[in-house]
């Protein structure tokens, strides 16, 4: 294996779903099994700089790196679903639209929010490491099991929310 | 068979499962995620039946595999979830999602399904799962933690009886003054035909008496109270300490745990404020405002409610600038403290710095992050430049009202001039109180959350209790047992797999492996630092789980690879494991470690302290100490972490000398880099990815075709050799 950056092409790697529903691929003519899609800037860019890896099911051998996709949207439609399908399986991180309760509670917020992906009650403690302001408006909060959560847009927070975290921003 | 924390808790989904045939007594573990293949949050239930696996997802989908077709299941993890996989034919076929809130729990059902693939049951037990904490106490709330606070307090009844005496007098006194300076002065000194006119010296004297007697009173509260808070404090941060001491590696290591000495520090400080501070103030100012408020509104109805106008605006100012101020001071506060980085990362790394010839960016980032502190700092002083002198303008304005309102009732004869004189002493005396309330609930906000961490870790179970029939033995033989074990730091990432290997009495061997492939995680749980998922580890026989602390503590020893020496002088460093050591044993301890020879050369010869502000000794030196540390306590087994930096060839023949004299007679179980240290092992042990994959001497291992031992020995050779180095390997 080359030690250099390899970025892949749409006529190199094609994608297909197992029975299971999970990603495989074709690389270079050749069944290369399930691929796993890692974002490689994952807090600056959803879809570029993608990182496809061959994973073997024994877990303990290590994982080899087909290559790199620069940007996703030179891709087929059809692999662009399959990846973004896979991408949302391995950054499960859902965003924030409604905070529907907030309490501070002895060094700890409890929210209970409404987001893209349902509703959800989740805790946060040690504010200042784990309430990350990301740019553009965006949070990124991370609660006491390590669950991620994205607020979009602070501007569109209700009062009290902002209150209660505007010192941590 | 059923375990108590995999019941399905849903009756509708039990409902669904009676479609399929399923009772439920059939099912012997059930796991509820709450991802859908979706990704959604919503329900689904894997249920381990006698025979088989199912699935009924929240769509009422069910899906069902026999035990006989499932090869494997594990768990996936994700950034922020996880999958439960399982094999079949070849095929992997994810079956659920959680998010990591279940990841513990998800670890304990695959166990469980793992027993029944395999045939047998396991007993609720035998199954482990990593502690992701316990967050219930959130729900306690501050109520508790106050009554928990104030629990430390009764201990120093007296002090705190005389205290509240103390405080109850000198409240009592100073509200007599504007009394003496108002009405008294006024209208019976100043005043012709007053009871005491003329009489101004006894006057003042009074005063006089009256403010000494303040300031003594002052004086004795700050005493008694600096010390019962500092008792307190004391006795907040032993109970901290040594529970702490008593916990398992885990917590030492878990992110959660946060900054670990300001929990020991400020966070005790906090409590301590609030008791000293808080706490006495809060009562005097109670006090203040009840009693002049009463007197008020007897002496004079009208005026006092007057006077009130004002209080609720202050009171709103405070509350909301209070707010504006607190996030203020706490940018400040994050600047100031990304300032520090950036200087502490310009200086630790100035070698980098001058290297990479990045001199100029480095002022430029310094620039950049003063510069933002800067502008906060001027942001706070303009929001207190606009507070502050609104606030004293109300205040004032307040006192005018009192002027205008009482100056015309001593016109119309209604109120003496030494009454008003009085009644706006009074009025001074109530803004300072009124100040001090509307922010002690910040504070108290702030020591119940010191209270509360500090708490989470006294009240914090250890994960590696020691068992109440412990083993208790003075000397052990030294036999080490590894049988199938298993381990991992975090849930369903396995470090350890199905280790076996035994180390006979005195015999050594040498653990080999890539960084990483868990030579150090054995370590760990031969010593107890960590409990064992799977498997046993047995000492002479012995789980590790029924031996005392103290008997596996006095008969391991460790030399690490980073050594580390505690401040103090050489010689109680070498005494560590035995502080009761005479003289001579450190000494022998520092001659058969060959560290002698360069102690007795330094100038303060064993009594050079080390640490803070004290020598610096070399890496060789330093693990030279740490080894007759190991040689003083004389233990029965021998945990050896070789250092993976080349030291010069002289001071790696001494080290290796010391070794020897070291290994005499014990178990040693080495993490050899060395081929001097391989080659003096019994037995060596090859590990990758956490299991063990070969073992035999270092001949048998260095001769076996494509081995793994054999191609990580030959690369060490090459590289020494390109080197010019000379390899004692060959």
């Amino acid at each position: 294996m080359e030690n250099k950056l390899n970025y892949i092409t749409s006529d190199e790697i094609s994608f297909y779903k197992s029975d299971g529903g999970l990603l495989m691929a074709k690389y270079k003519g050749e069944d290369i099994g399930r691929v796993a899609v890692l974002r490689m800037f994952p807090l600056q860019y959803a879809e570029e700089y993608l990182c496809v890896k061959v994973i073997n099911y024994d877990r303990f051998d290590k994982e080899t790196e087909t290559g790199i996709i620069r940007d996703l949207k030179d891709f087929p439609e059809d692999a662009v679903r399959l990846v973004r399908a896979e991408l949302e399986r391995r950054y499960f991180v859902p965003d924030i639209i409604k905070v529907d309760e907030i309490k501070e509670q002895v060094g700890h917020i409890l929210w209970k929010v409404t987001t893209n992906k349902g509703e959800r009650e989740f805790t946060l403690t040690d504010m200042s490491s784990n309430i990350i302001n990301l740019g553009g408006g965006q949070l990124l909060l991370t609660d006491v099991y390590g669950n991620r959560y994205r607020i979009p847009d602070i501007s569109k927070l209700d009062d009290k929310t902002m209150q209660i975290i505007e010192i941590w921003i | 068979m059923s375990y108590s924390e995999f019941n399905i808790n849903d009756a509708s989904v039990l409902d669904k499962l009676k479609a399929y045939g399923i009772k439920e007594d059939d099912i012997a573990a059930a796991l509820e995620c709450d991802l859908t293949d979706t990704q959604m949050y919503a329900k689904s239930t894997i249920c381990a039946l006698s025979d088989a696996l199912c699935v009924i997802d929240n769509e009422g989908r069910f899906f069902r595999k026999d035990y006989k077709d499932i090869e494997d299941i594990y768990a996936e993890n994700y950034v922020s979830s996880g999958a439960v996989i399982i094999k079949c034919n070849g095929e992997e076929i994810p079956v659920g999602y959680f998010t990591l809130t279940l990841s513990a729990k998800t670890e304990g059902f695959i166990a469980i399904v793992k027993k029944l693939l395999s045939g047998d049951a396991a007993n609720e037990e035998e199954i482990n799962t990593h502690n992701q904490g316990d967050f219930s106490y959130i729900n306690k709330g501050r109520k508790k933690l106050f009554f928990r606070v104030m629990s430390y307090v009764p201990r120093y009844m007296p002090q705190l009886i005389s205290m509240i005496a103390i405080i109850i007098i000198a409240t009592a006194v100073n509200m007599v003054r504007p009394y003496i300076t108002g009405t008294i002065l006024y209208d019976e000194v100043l005043t012709k035909g007053g009871k005491y006119y003329g009489q101004i010296l006894p006057l003042v004297g009074i005063l006089v008496g009256i403010s000494a007697f303040s300031v003594l009173m002052g004086i004795l509260q700050g005493r008694i109270g600096a010390d019962m808070s500092g008792k307190i404090i004391y006795d907040i941060k032993m109970e901290v300490f040594s529970s702490m001491q008593k916990l398992g590696m885990s917590f030492f290591t878990s992110k959660r745990t946060g900054n670990l000495l300001n929990r020991v520090n400020s966070d005790a400080l906090d409590i301590q404020y609030f008791l000293n501070d808080g706490l006495p103030n809060f009562i005097i100012n109670g006090l203040t405002i009840c009693c002049v408020g009463l007197y008020l509104f007897i002496v004079n109805p009208l005026l006092s409610v007057s006077v009130l106008i004002p209080v609720p605006i202050i009171a709103l100012i405070i509350k909301k600038s209070a707010r504006k101020f607190k996030k203020l001071k706490w940018h400040t506060w994050r600047r100031s403290s990304s300032m520090n980085t950036v200087i502490n990362d310009t200086f630790m790394g100035i070698r980098v710095v001058k290297a990479f010839g990045r001199e100029e960016r480095a002022v430029k980032r310094f620039f950049g992050a003063s510069r933002e502190l800067y502008e906060n700092r001027l942001r706070e002083g303009v929001a207190s430049a606009k507070v502050f002198p609104l606030l004293s303008w109300i205040m004032t304005l307040g006192g005018l009202v009192v002027w205008g309102l009482g100056g015309a009732q001593v016109v119309w004869g209604k109120l003496t001039f030494g009454e008003l004189m009085s009644f706006t002493g009074y009025l001074s005396l109530l803004y300072g109180p009124v100040n001090f309330m509307v922010k002690i609930f910040d504070w108290w906000t702030s020591c119940m959350n010191s209270a509360q961490r500090i708490f989470e870790v006294v009240d914090r179970e250890t994960d590696v209790p020691e068992s109440p029939d412990a083993l208790y033995t003075q000397r052990m033989k030294g036999e080490v047992e590894l049988k199938n074990v298993s381990f991992s730091y975090e849930p369903n990432k396995s470090v350890l797999k199905n280790v076996s290997f035994k180390v006979n009495k005195g015999e050594m061997i040498g653990l080999v492996g890539h960084s990483g492939a868990g030579k150090s995680t054995i370590t760990n749980i031969i010593t107890r630092l960590y409990d064992v998922f799977d498997g046993e580890v047995l000492i002479d026989g012995v789980n590790v789980k029924n031996i005392s602390n103290e008997s596996l503590h006095s008969n391991i020893g460790m030399v690490l690879q980073e050594t580390y020496l505690f401040s103090g002088s050489i010689a109680e460093n070498i005494a560590y494991g035995k502080p009761d050591a005479s003289i001579e044993e450190i000494i022998d301890a520092a001659k058969a470690a060959h560290a002698h020879e360069f102690i007795v050369n330094l100038p303060d010869g064993y009594d050079t302290r080390l640490g803070k502000g004290g020598t610096d000794l070399s890496g060789g030196e330093k693990q030279r100490i740490s080894i007759a540390r190991a040689i003083l306590m004389n233990p029965a087994i021998l945990i050896f972490d070789e250092a993976t930096s080349s030291l010069d060839t002289e001071t790696e023949q001494k080290i290796q000398q010391a070794m020897q004299s070291l290994v005499k007679g014990r178990t040693t179980i080495a993490i050899a880099h060395r081929f001097s240290t391989l080659k003096n092992a019994d037995r060596l042990v090859v590990v990758e990815n956490g299991r063990i994959v070969e073992e035999g001497t270092h001949e048998e291992l260095f001769n076996k075709e494509n081995g793994v031992y054999a191609n990580m020995a030959h690369m060490q050779l090459n590289a020494l050799n390109f080197q010019g180095g000379v390899a004692d390997g060959k």
